[in-house]
């Protein structure tokens, strides 16, 4: 299931997106990663180093790709929507009500938010591109390096409650 | 394209596999096995990383409506990604019935019939009850939740040796701990002859009605290539064919169901029941908060499965009840999550859901049930060779998951915890509506039966119509355990492997061979 979540996230159909939303293809590689690092941090207020973050937004294999410029095009039209210049420039409060508009704007955009907002609460918890690191705001240290706490508690027994079995096995 | 001559062709190298690779050819037989996905080995490739392109590799999914399925496709098959818990199989797994009351096992497999292939299964992947100082802090907790009420539980019973309690069981042990079948039967298989091939896949099965003569003596005596099999490397699609005398489809629920799904023309005898009867082990998952002041829980430090398990409800509902740790992406690709109550909008993500994933490691509590739901998923083969999954959303499962769910919750809410509502993630992200499972403990889409207008397949694993055409894994497995598959799936195939050699030494006796071909299976 996560490898699938992971593997399909996307919409499908990038050339139709492209036609929907030209604007997409006037946008520098700055305004976009700029505004998926703003994204980033409305989705997970406080992340450390949104800008590995985004890299997932470029990676062919999670399929989102296709779709990133796609994703910056709406985000920006919905700001201007509410008289903002650009999501980018939006208020932390301001780029909230817009991912919650394009969630449930449903269709094609609505799938995309979805899956915007699924890959990166993936790529940040799991400590994906920083696995060294991996997640420190949630206790997650990635690979384990032998220095990590006791597995278990002292007197463990006073844990258990009586067993049916006599080896684990049922009868 | 190239022709190749086994004795025996196993397709497959997981648990259905890997146990009549080692016990044919260590009754003399040429053995060769075939392994769609890549070859593993358990010392060098294994990570400790949940980057996606990684675990894709090995693992794939398979999902409906109602059911999603996770398999794994490499060398070992699920072994080196598994849990470790090897639990057999209660005596009430096998005593369930149908909705018109007949049997879901044959006859004459039972708990008892199982056990001494238990025995033999327990002895090889070096199972052990966990000792109480190796129990992880989130089993201890999840424990000290079933005392308050009660209610009993057990330390569970793993497929390791030296667990350093790394919490990376599921991509992969690193440290050469787990008992997979990488560092146990396969490596026997091939010390007494077996050949393994990765990275080649079955595409179809066809009888061989012109028998090339069979040897008159030798360990093959009295049996004559009866099976060819069309094969094709992943890699180049280069194809080639294998003829075997004895072909033991071992590839999983899925693959070989899916494989012989495709040769139906060829093996027009083959039991409609054929890719029906799925079971899937009814999970049902819960989370939530454990109150001020209790005693905290890990959700990174120790083995993935947390140690414990509680058979309280077993008799009167048919489940048992573990906790769970899942590492962050198993746990945010899950679901969406917020505390049951929290007014904070928007609460699956945003400042609601970074307060939540902080308390994640040592407050948060994931139960799941595994259930003896009914056998009701089947596949439905697309044009084009896919299969798809399906499964009906019946009342009664309605009936068993809402109830499940509501177990789970009183349990924790009799417990001071906060209840943390989830909503099911589909592929793109979005929300599952209506009832939905997710396992990797899928079974039965070849049964066993009495009869082939039960099942696929006859008690000894033969495929019925086909002599010599055998299914050993879970495909052949006729029910939900209630508790993790793999090491009955190991039993059986380890039960068909000593009735085939027993078959064969027979054979070898009528024709008067001089070869002792029988090797001491215990």
């Amino acid at each position: 299931m996560v490898m699938l979540g992971l593997a399909a996230t996307g919409c499908g159909r990038p050339t139709l997106a492209r036609m929907l939303y030209p604007e997409a293809a006037e946008l520098t590689g700055d305004a976009v990663e700029r505004s998926l690092q703003a994204f980033v941090l409305t989705v997970v207020p406080g992340a450390e180093q949104p800008g590995r973050i985004i890299r997932a937004f470029a990676d062919p294999a999670l399929k989102l790709a296709p779709y990133r410029r796609i994703l910056v095009a709406d985000l920006d039209r919905r700001a201007h929507s509410s008289g903002s210049p650009s999501f980018e420039q939006q208020s932390a409060e301001q780029r909230t009500g817009t991912i919650q508009d394009g969630l449930a704007s449903g269709g094609i955009a609505g799938k995309l938010y979805n899956g915007a907002v699924f890959l990166t609460q993936v790529v940040y918890y799991s400590g994906l591109w920083n696995s060294a690191a991996a997640c420190p705001s949630i206790g997650f240290n990635g690979p384990y390096r032998g220095d990590d706490g006791p597995v278990g508690y002292p007197e463990p027994e006073t844990f258990l409650p009586p067993a049916l079995t006599r080896d684990g096995n049922p009868e | 394209m190239r022709t190749e001559r086994t004795d025996v062709l196993i397709i497959g190298t997981g648990f259905g596999a890997a146990a009549p690779a080692l016990r044919l050819a260590s009754a003399g037989l040429t053995v060769t096995m075939i392994e769609k996905g890549p070859h593993i080995d358990p010392f060098t490739d294994f990570r400790q990383t949940q980057d996606p392109r990684y675990i894709m590799r090995y693992l794939h999914s398979l999902t409906g409506d109602h059911l999603g399925l996770t398999y794994a496709e490499a060398l070992g098959g699920g072994s080196g990604f598994y849990e470790m818990v090897s639990l057999r199989a209660p005596t009430s797994a096998f005593a369930q019935v149908d909705t018109s009351g007949a049997r879901l096992w044959p006859s004459s497999v039972d708990r008892a019939a199982l056990d001494p292939w238990y025995d033999l299964a327990d002895q090889m992947l070096n199972v052990e009850q966990i000792a109480p100082e190796l129990v992880p802090k989130s089993g201890l907790v999840f424990a000290r939740l079933m005392k308050n009420l009660g209610y009993s539980c057990e330390r569970a019973r793993y497929a390791v040796k030296g667990c350093q309690g790394s919490g990376f069981c599921v991509t992969g042990c690193i440290y050469g701990a787990k008992q997979s079948l990488l560092i146990t039967y396969l490596p026997k298989a091939v010390e007494a002859g077996a050949k393994i091939e990765t990275g080649m896949e079955a595409t179809a099965i066809r009888p061989l009605l012109a028998r090339p003569q069979a040897p008159s003596h030798g360990p093959a005596s009295g049996l004559p290539y009866r099976y060819e099999v069309t094969c094709r490397k992943t890699a180049t699609r280069e194809t080639r064919r294998y003829q075997a005398r004895i072909v033991i489809l071992g590839g999983g629920t899925l693959g070989t169901a899916r494989l012989l799904m495709h040769s139906r023309e060829q093996l027009p005898r083959l039991s409609d029941q054929l890719g029906r009867n799925i079971a899937f082990n009814g999970g049902v998952k819960t989370a939530g908060l454990l109150p001020e002041g209790f005693a905290e829980g890990d959700m990174f430090r120790g083995r993935s499965h947390p140690g414990m398990i509680s058979y309280h409800f077993l008799a009167s509902r048919g489940i048992t009840i573990s906790a769970a740790k899942p590492l962050p992406l198993q746990a945010v690709a899950a679901a969406r999550i917020r505390i049951e109550g929290d007014p904070r909008e928007p609460a699956w993500w945003g400042e609601a859901n970074v307060d939540l994933m902080r308390r994640m490691r040592h407050q948060m509590i994931v139960m799941y049930a595994l259930g003896m739901t009914l056998p009701l998923g089947r596949l439905a083969l697309r044009r084009g060779g896919a299969v798809d999954i399906e499964l009906p959303a019946t009342a009664e499962l309605e009936r068993y998951h809402d109830e499940t769910q509501e177990l789970l919750h009183s349990i924790m809410r009799r417990n001071g915890c906060q209840v943390i509502e989830t909503e099911q993630r589909n592929a793109d992200g979005g929300v599952k509506r209506g009832l939905f499972f997710s396992s990797a403990h899928h079974v039965g889409s070849c049964r066993m039966a009495d009869t082939p207008n039960g099942g696929v397949v006859s008690p000894d694993g033969e495929v019925f119509g086909y002599p010599g055409l055998y299914v050993s894994d879970g495909a052949a497995i006729p029910s939900s355990l209630a508790v993790n598959t793999s090491l009955t799936i190991l039993a059986n195939a380890e039960r068909i492997a000593a009735g085939i050699v027993r078959q064969h030494d027979n054979r070898a006796r009528a024709v008067g061979s001089t070869t002792t071909s029988v090797a001491s299976l215990k």
